[in-house]
């Protein structure tokens, strides 16, 4: 049976034990920490909290040995990811305006108000537009460079995929770790873990935990420059289909305006904005919620209620 | 006024002892909510509180308490707000500006120190302590034999922790970069916002000038020592983002007109600029009231308000509003903004030191050089 749990973050308390409570003790576990970038593999505290051995795959280091090896494919990749950043900028740009009208729009006060639900629906369409287009293109710049490269045919991957894939397949669960979500999809991409995933008992945590979504949505409303406006950073793996996982919300979610949170939910609807904080737990049997610890979702209304398997 | 201090001396004059006991039980100046009630202790003929703030009287008299060495002023400050004071103490005809002995809170600067009134709800941001868990950037030295000025300079850089050859990275030209380090904890902000990721790695040159009442003040061989020696001096040693989103000036008071003036003079070149309490003082119209060591400033401003060209991409200003520039910075931002720059301007009620730029440091770097806590979800 396949099951997937998503956890919030795991530090300084970990739940992921709880996650694995069933599964028995023999079973070998493979991490994935590959968004802890130069710290990857230093997961003493995971394997102390799990209490058992666990095995990193080491996917960031394994990226790096195959860009020393094969410059060619080391600088397309780099392009590649210079492309996605102007992408990422250029929609950028044209979000903050549409997400700032929409958001003057939910709280705006008129007597008209069908005619205000209606302004409403429109400011949101727009940016359900946007972000399906900036998806497009995200998804277009990934397809041009696997159909241009190949990365799979290439002589410095092999060793590598079949390493990947022995790993995982001998694997009794992966564990996917959060960091820096961009650096730990690109490297998951790049070994092809995101099909060896499939009907795999997996535990992801934070940046992992949005990395398993459809899309992935980078937010912060209490970023030190101040309130950031949401973002599409582009599809995710897709284990986890209807959901936009937001770890670390008591840090970073601005709770307490209703017509902001609105905005997420309605902005992403029909997939579910869901809290992932400390102590969360969602449990996916067969692509169905079976369990649900501590995580709430924001409504249309813009209230957080709580999570019910 | 203070209702325990009141109730001090409710039964007359209170002992030496009473006083003692009451001083070693209070933090001064007292805060009981907005009201502030400032006490200084000592033999004078007159006490005065002077603050250093803009737009209010100069002088507050302190009352003598009956019978007592004590004198005291009650009024409101703010909840958040934060200036700076001394008594000025008239004592057998000698006048004399005093630090309050009662409050250890201070502000240093280069020409001494000040008193800190602190409003009830304002705290040092936690962000500008040392964190033991932070990893410290490195300092290096390097000597730059200046053409524009015709003598040897020494400009200090700051790498960020796990700083690598190997990487590229943004830079920022900090002036007065030491008196930055020492008052403003421009060191410890950069090791704690580098650590947290809510800046990017960046390397930071620190310059001092001998005479930054010149320098600074609009000259065109600054403008030349930053963009023609400084900057080249830093790309070739250390590997630099050759980027103009990626190199920016920075600089306080007259250092913010420095900065201003360097970006102008070097068209393009710096993309990022971090502009606080900037001496941005001008006079479209008639003479200015500043004296002369503002003639060259004002020069300056005028020509830059006339055509501020391409100046730069990103700017961030800030200014207090117990300051006298606080009308020449907020006049800055329609500016900037009409001729195309991003500009993010934040007003505190604080005023014309160290303490206030460092407060402001973290929204001001996160603005310019966003650091990867964006994508970061541990």
């Amino acid at each position: 049976m396949s099951r997937i749990t998503l956890l919030g973050p795991q530090d300084p308390d970990s739940n992921i034990h709880e996650a694995l409570a069933d599964l028995p003790a023999d079973l070998p576990l493979v991490s994935i920490t590959a968004g802890w970038r130069e710290r990857e593999g230093e997961i003493e505290a995971l394997a102390h909290a799990v209490k058992r051995p666990v095995t990193d795959l080491r996917l960031y280091a394994r990226a790096n040995s195959v860009f020393a090896a094969d410059s060619a494919f080391h600088t397309a990749i780099n392009e590649r990811q210079e492309q996605l950043k102007e992408q990422q900028r250029l929609y950028r740009m044209r979000l903050q305006h549409l997400v700032t009208s929409a958001y003057e729009m939910l709280g705006a006060e008129t007597p008209s108000a069908d005619m205000l639900h209606v302004e409403q629906r429109a400011a949101i369409a727009q940016m359900r537009t946007l972000d399906r287009h900036h998806l497009r293109r995200v998804t277009q710049i990934h397809g041009r460079f696997a159909q241009a490269w190949k990365p799979w045919e290439r002589s410095a991957m092999r060793a590598q995929l079949d390493a990947v894939e022995e790993a995982v397949r001998g694997a009794g669960a992966i564990l996917i770790a959060g960091g820096h979500v961009a650096v730990l999809l690109n490297r998951m991409r790049l070994f092809g873990v995101d099909d060896l995933l499939q009907g795999r008992r997996i535990i992801a945590w934070s940046g992992g935990a949005m990395a398993l979504s459809q899309s992935v949505v980078l937010y912060h409303d209490r970023a030190p420059e101040g309130r950031r406006k949401p973002e599409v950073l582009g599809a995710g793996l897709g284990q986890v289909p209807g959901i936009v996982a937001l770890p670390g919300a008591a840090q970073r979610l601005e709770r307490e305006d209703r017509h902001w949170l609105a905005l997420y939910a309605r902005r992403f609807s029909p997939s579910k904005c869901i809290t992932l904080n400390p102590g969360a737990l969602l449990q996916f049997d067969e692509g169905r919620l079976t369990r649900a610890d501590e995580a709430t979702r924001i409504s249309l209304q813009g209230r957080l209620k709580q999570v019910r398997a | 006024m203070h209702a325990e201090f009141r109730k001090l001396f409710r039964k007359g004059p209170p002992s030496d002892a009473a006083v003692n006991h009451f001083i070693g039980e209070h933090k001064f100046p007292l805060v009981e909510g907005k009201d502030v009630t400032f006490v200084f202790r000592g033999h004078a003929h007159e006490v005065y509180l002077r603050r250093w703030i803009h737009g209010v009287s100069g002088a507050q008299p302190l009352q003598q308490m009956a019978g007592s060495d004590l004198w005291a002023v009650t009024m409101e400050v703010e909840a958040d707000a934060r200036f700076e004071y001394k008594f000025e103490v008239i004592h057998n005809g000698n006048r004399q500006l005093v630090l309050d002995a009662l409050n250890p809170v201070r502000a240093n600067d280069p020409f001494g120190a000040n008193s800190v009134c602190q409003g009830y709800s304002y705290t040092r941001p936690e962000w500008s302590n040392e964190d033991p868990s932070a990893r410290r950037g490195r300092y290096e030295r390097l000597d730059i034999n200046s053409t524009a000025f015709g003598e040897h300079r020494q400009v200090d850089v700051y790498l960020p922790a796990r700083y690598r050859e190997t990487t590229r990275y943004p830079v920022l030209i900090c002036h007065d970069g030491h008196d930055y380090l020492r008052y403003a904890a421009l060191g410890t902000v950069l090791d704690n916002l580098t650590h947290r990721m809510e800046i990017g790695e960046v390397i930071v040159a620190l310059t001092t000038s001998p005479d930054r009442l010149t320098e600074y003040a609009g000259d065109d061989r600054h403008a030349a020592f930053v963009g023609e020696e400084v900057l080249p001096a830093l790309a070739e040693r250390y590997p630099l983002i050759d980027d103009p989103r990626a190199r920016g000036l920075m600089g306080a008071s007259f250092g913010g007109v420095a900065s201003l003036h360097a970006a102008w003079r070097n068209p393009g070149l710096f993309g990022r600029l971090l502009l606080q309490s900037g001496s941005f003082a001008f006079s479209d119209i008639g003479e200015h009231q500043r004296g002369p060591t503002f003639d060259p400033v004002v020069k300056f401003v005028n020509a830059f308000r006339r055509e501020p060209g391409t100046l730069t991409q990103r700017a961030y200003l800030s200014c207090g509003v117990y300051e006298s520039l606080i009308y020449e910075n907020r006049s800055m931002v329609p500016l900037l903004q009409r001729h195309g720059i991003q500009v993010m301007f934040e007003e505190a009620r604080d005023a014309h030191n160290w303490e206030n730029w460092r407060d402001r440091q973290r929204r001001a770097l996160a603005y310019l050089f966003p650091g990867p806590l964006y994508f970061v979800y541990e």
